[in-house]
């Protein structure tokens, strides 16, 4: 098989590398050993991954290099290194959750989405840091250490899919999975300046996926590009009987509409909440020319007004605490001492919560959900900032003294779309004037990720932000 | 939980649940503790009124064997 000696397949799209891949041009052992020597270059400073497995990963290259050369090619994934958030089960392997609880905690099955992933010829090249058990927003983990920011090493990444986030941006991989329960994919795709998709609940299975909250869990790609989350979804999304709430709704070819442009699409824009004066200035700004390019572009903007969307990230923490206390009710008796102070406090911090305001929290939710379906009839997809605030430095985040740290506006957007479970997808839209990512978060109908994902790449070809290297770490050797 | 329990108070009620909870634990809480006793405050005012969740109860399909 030819190869190729190119420095700068770090920062490539799958789009990009799929085709020189099936093509020969490319091998699948060369791309992986760029992808480990990328990581061996950035994981001391960025601290993303948890574990490399380089010897799996290259053998498994030089599988999927022998299947392509037998022209058994089996599609846009084949030989693709990706990375897993360290709460998805490879059989095999230690699920720990970020946590000492879980230190050694093997797995004796592949995860659905890790079976459909290795069934599609991609590489795992590892485990990647999050928050411990998922429950935070921060991205810091005081037991496995920070995740830094790869456009600057002083800030948070966001979480809690930190590892997720960090990894693509810094090329170390060209697509991911994280997971998300109040914005854990979305946040840090935003404040890392990727793109994330948390698919509608149900689309992809959570099955050999640790719970943090089940009603509100979601699995979803972490990548480069729109294109490539589309590509992912086509491998990940499906019924699954293995998770009670998996969906049977028919899956379609995301990428089928991906080029559709703009034209004939409502994007709505809230007057209420998602633009009010506690949102950044810059962000703010950065959205709304967003919004104003794509609405020269063809698409037909309507304003809508959404008095009752501030009471959603109330509800997604009224449904989220109980859960997660019932989850982790027994681990924590025996093991308190061993989890991070900051996550045994969140999670003691809903011992006492009454059973009549978890069922409160729920009933909720039905009604909120009522109010965005009505708001969302006349529209295709909403359009709004994914955080709205600056992304601030680990020292501002880090607890202490029951102090729970700052960044407490941080998921404030991303948690009303688990609570109504609709397809939400975090692109960048901008930087700040200190030079960190904007996010810009568009959401759609239930089961429409296909519209979701063609507005997210028909803005992606108005501009580069996507294609922008991050500042603070060096070029690929 | 409410945001005016001591952390003796918190341990205290904990344990009538039959979950563990140093006093030093529920000290350690502090702010998030106001966070999360104001969101169940926001969640109240909402009028659910006709809004019952769909989860009814579906017994668990039979596993007899045949013969």
């Amino acid at each position: 098989m030819a190869s190729i000696n190119n420095s700068n397949l770090a920062y490539k799209s799958v789009g990009e590398l799929a085709p020189l891949l099936e093509s020969g041009e490319l091998s699948p052992v060369d791309l992986t050993q760029s992808s480990l020597d990328r990581i061996a270059q950035l994981q001391s400073t960025l601290n993303a991954f948890l574990e490399v497995w380089e010897e799996s990963a290259l053998e498994d290259a030089r599988v999927a290099e022998a299947e392509i050369a037998a022209g058994r090619y089996l599609g846009p994934l084949h030989g693709i290194p990706v990375g897993l958030k360290d709460l998805i089960d490879v059989a095999g392997a230690k699920t720990t959750g970020g946590s000492r609880v879980l230190a050694n905690n093997m797995a004796t099955f592949d995860a659905t989405v890790v079976a459909k992933l290795r069934s599609a010829g991609a590489i795992f090249m590892g485990k990647l840091n999050l928050v411990e058990f998922a429950l935070g927003f921060t991205g810091l983990n005081s037991h496995t250490g920070d995740v830094k920011n790869p456009w600057n090493n002083e800030r948070i990444t966001a979480g809690s899919s930190s590892g997720s986030a960090a990894a693509v941006t810094a090329g170390m991989l060209p697509v991911s999975l994280g997971s998300d329960t109040g914005g854990s994919i979305r946040m840090p795709a935003a404040l890392c300046g990727i793109a994330g998709l948390k698919p509608t609940y149900g689309r992809v299975s959570r099955a050999g996926v640790l719970d943090l909250s089940w009603s509100m869990d979601h699995v979803g790609p972490m990548a480069r590009t729109t294109q490539d989350c589309a590509l992912m979804m086509n491998v990940l999304a499906g019924h699954d009987s293995r998770d009670p709430a998996s969906s049977a709704q028919p899956v379609p070819d995301f990428t089928e509409d991906l080029n559709g442009g703009l034209n004939g699409l409502k994007i709505g824009v809230p007057t209420d909440y998602f633009f009010d004066d506690f949102v950044d200035p810059e962000i703010g700004a950065s959205v709304h020319a967003s919004i104003e390019l794509m609405s020269a572009n063809g698409a037909e903007v309507v304003e809508l007004s959404m008095p009752w969307v501030d009471k959603g990230r109330a509800i997604n923490l009224g449904v989220l605490l109980p859960e997660a206390v019932s989850v982790h009710e027994k681990m924590l008796a025996k093991n308190a001492e061993q989890y991070t102070p900051a996550v045994r406090s969140r999670i003691q911090a809903g011992f006492n919560i009454p059973a009549i305001d978890y069922i409160r929290a729920k009933r909720a939710r039905l009604w909120f959900n009522q109010q965005m379906a009505t708001s969302m009839k006349r529209i295709d997809v909403l359009i709004t900032p994914s955080v709205p605030i600056q992304t601030p430095t680990i020292a501002e985040c880090t607890p202490s003294n029951g102090n729970p740290g700052g960044g407490g506006g941080i998921p404030m957007f991303t948690g009303v779309f688990d609570v109504t479970g609709q397809p939400s997808h975090s692109i960048p839209c901008g930087y700040t004037e200190d030079g960190m990512p904007i996010g810009m978060m568009i959401t759609g109908h239930p089961f429409d990720e296909k519209t979701v994902l063609r507005v997210g790449h028909a803005y992606e070809q108005l501009t580069d932000w996507q294609q922008r290297p991050p500042m603070d770490i060096p070029a690929p050797n | 939980m409410t945001s005016t329990d001591t952390p003796e108070e918190f341990s205290e009620r904990a344990g009538e649940h039959e979950l563990e909870i140093s006093t030093e634990d529920a000290a350690d809480i502090g702010g998030f503790g106001v966070i999360v006793a104001a969101a169940y405050s926001t969640i109240r005012e909402i009028d659910t009124t006709g809004f019952e969740p769909a989860e009814i109860f579906v017994p668990t399909p039979s596993q007899r064997e045949s013969g």
